[in-house]
């Protein structure tokens, strides 16, 4: 090879991925810089270092309630990730083992969080949990209560509809990943005198992980970054990282510390995802 | 192959188009960039004032949809080439950009309609903006469940607190941008100020086992009266005007006193934009006639003095002698400690 074809080869790189570059610059930093400039005190437009302070991160950090924003926010992602993963898995295996005719329509069902989109989820859960709504209707029907539940506003209902927003998102790795498993791994388990819960735990779960992880990643982060849903359904006492942000934009007109709050949800999502890619990256190792 | 400096190389290039690939969208020439919220507030600035500025201007009006902060926001990032020539803002907001220098004062010669707007919509901002709406704050409840309203704010908060309204209440959280305004209401219906929010506190930490839920947009109340979750609440009295009648039978509202807080939509022209064109636009907004027509569609009250307001709908009308306006400067010093001290009485 030439070094001008070289030269060309490497030139049509460039431009091929220019767009996609621009875009990622453009969307995400730029924006994620003038956010981190934004967090320690310097103002977009006169961009001077002499202002700049870390006092909102030590306001972040000292602050015994934003800590428990923090806290409150890792444990709903953590929650809802291991529910839908627990959730998910049967359905994921099933979609990509099944030979019924019904699999495409199960398929259909399981996309139908994910073009409902999660607002539409969220008011059709609001009416669902609410006293004059499905659950309690059912439950009054049948005798079981006397009078409505208090089902709304809570973390049970957070909780709920969350997992229903996210599941596509842990169905389809899982699906992907168990379709890449020999199924005669499986039945040379059973074969070998292994039941299926052994099987299961001893060839499906383990060959799954990879797609577990994924999904695990993508629904966590979701959930860390949820506005709407935790806002209209959580109650008092609830507040997540998101809905502290839009406070300090919207009420207390604080942008800076807006920022930081910002930045450091940023930077929880990058800790999450090396952990993870660190974590896979040992296993396949192994 | 794929190196450090090709990859190097293309960042550069990808930031060089972004960074002269130019800034948000700039009205030009015989078009005007204005504001609204959406739903039923976009409904109305396009079948009731757009028309009439069309009408008198023949430009072309783009509508941006969102909200004040986010407004206020795009305008501060770029003063010199501002995104909006006209801006729908909160009171607040509407003071920083006049403190800022961004938006450029109101005057009879370029607005006159401003003549017909009385004092109170205008002067709490110098004339940097006028409001062409009020609403006012008002307690909504079911008169089957509750037969006899409370009269008063410290009636309301008293008889919450005793359970006699059971778990049935609801009232704006702090993340709803007006939460400091009504904060400020309640402290001062209960004998406190803007420097002593004690007694506002002090009621809602009493009452706060009997609500359902503090509600940060509208819309949230409005489904907690159609699925019965909520038997009294707070809400604006435009918004509960449209909720009652045939949707919800057993609907009623009051204002308890002493007063009510009156609540601000200030129409402010941006400093660089297209001034001439915003000035008009917002003298459209100040016009009495498309004022009349949003006030049948929203059931907010209009401001200007010339709007008749038809006959059946006088009722519901607040006179201005009974609502109060925060003093707004000393709020805004004080709202960063409403919402931490929101966050650890409230919320904690």
């Amino acid at each position: 090879m030439t070094r001008s074809s070289t030269d060309f080869g490497q030139l049509a790189r460039i431009v091929l991925l220019l767009p996609a570059t621009v875009i990622v610059v453009v969307g995400y930093v730029l924006p994620s810089l003038v956010l981190a400039a934004m967090s320690f005190g310097i103002v977009p437009g006169t961009w001077s270092l002499s202002e700049a302070t870390t006092s909102h991160y030590a306001r972040l950090i000292g602050d015994v309630y934003y800590l428990r924003v923090v806290g409150y926010t890792l444990f709903l992602g953590i929650v809802v990730s291991v529910l839908t993963a627990i959730l998910a898995f049967p359905v994921g295996y099933y979609l990509a083992r099944s030979r019924s005719r019904l699999t495409s329509l199960y398929a259909v069902l399981t996309f139908t969080p994910l073009a409902v989109g999660m607002n539409m989820v969220t008011l059709g859960w609001m009416v669902i949990l609410g006293k004059t709504g499905f659950i309690n209707a059912l439950l009054l029907q049948t005798g079981a209560i006397k009078d409505p539940l208090q089902l709304l506003y809570g973390w049970g209902a957070v909780i709920v509809a969350m997992v229903h927003v996210v599941f596509t998102f842990m169905v389809l790795p899982i699906e992907a990943v168990v379709r890449q498993i020999d199924p005669s791994l499986e039945k040379a388990a059973r074969i070998l005198g292994a039941g299926p819960i052994r099987t299961f735990l001893e060839v499906v779960l383990p060959l799954s992980l990879p797609g577990i992880a994924a999904g695990f990643l993508i629904v966590f982060l979701q959930v860390c970054g949820a506005f709407v849903l935790p806002l209209l359904l959580g109650g008092q006492g609830f507040t997540l990282m998101p809905i502290a942000i839009w406070e300090q934009i919207t009420v207390s007109f604080d942008r800076p510390f807006a920022a930081t709050l910002s930045v450091a949800l940023i930077l929880i999502s990058i800790v999450v995802m090396l952990v993870q890619m660190r974590i896979m990256r040992e296993k396949s190792l192994v | 192959m794929t190196t450090r400096r090709s990859v190097l190389k293309m960042l550069g290039a990808g930031g060089a188009l972004a960074w002269g690939g130019g800034s948000l969208v700039h009205a030009q020439g015989n078009s005007v960039t204005i504001t609204s919220l959406g739903g039923k507030w976009e409904q109305s600035i396009r079948e009731h004032f757009i028309p009439l500025f069309k009408k008198r201007t023949g430009a072309e009006v783009r509508v941006v949809l969102g909200g004040p902060s986010q407004w206020s926001a795009q305008i501060e990032a770029q003063p010199n080439r501002p995104p909006l020539d006209a801006v729908d803002n909160s009171e607040l907001l509407a003071i920083a950009l006049k403190n800022k220098g961004l938006v450029v004062k109101l005057t009879p010669d370029k607005v006159p309609n401003l003549a017909d707007t009385p004092d109170l919509f205008r002067k709490p901002f110098d004339d940097y903006g006028a409001s062409y709406q009020y609403s006012t704050s008002a307690l909504f409840h079911n008169r089957e469940k509750i037969p006899q309203a409370p009269k008063t704010w410290a009636e309301f908060f008293e008889r919450t607190a005793k359970g006699e309204f059971g778990r049935a209440v609801t009232l704006p959280d702090i993340s709803y941008p007006w939460a400091p305004h009504i904060i400020w209401h309640f402290a001062t219906a209960l004998g406190g100020s803007v420097d002593n929010l004690d007694p506002a506190f002090d009621a809602l930490k009493k009452i706060k086992p009997y609500v359902v839920k503090f509600w940060s947009t509208a819309l949230e109340v409005e489904r907690m009266v159609i699925s019965k979750e909520v038997n009294i609440g707070y809400l604006w009295d435009g918004r509960i005007i449209a909720m009652m009648g045939d949707k919800n039978p057993t609907l009623a509202f009051n204002r308890p006193g002493p007063n009510s807080v009156v609540v601000l939509t200030p129409a402010q022209v941006v400093k660089g934009g297209n001034e001439k064109l915003a000035f008009e636009w917002v003298n459209t907004l100040l016009d009495p006639e498309p004022q009349l027509q949003y006030y049948k569609l929203i059931n907010f009250t209009p401001t200007n003095r010339k709007v008749v307001i038809p006959d059946d709908m006088k009722a519901t009308v607040m006179p201005l002698s009974d609502g109060v306006t925060p003093p707004y400067a000393e709020l805004a010093k004080v709202t960063s400690r409403i919402v931490d001290r929101w966050n650890r009485e409230i919320r904690g």
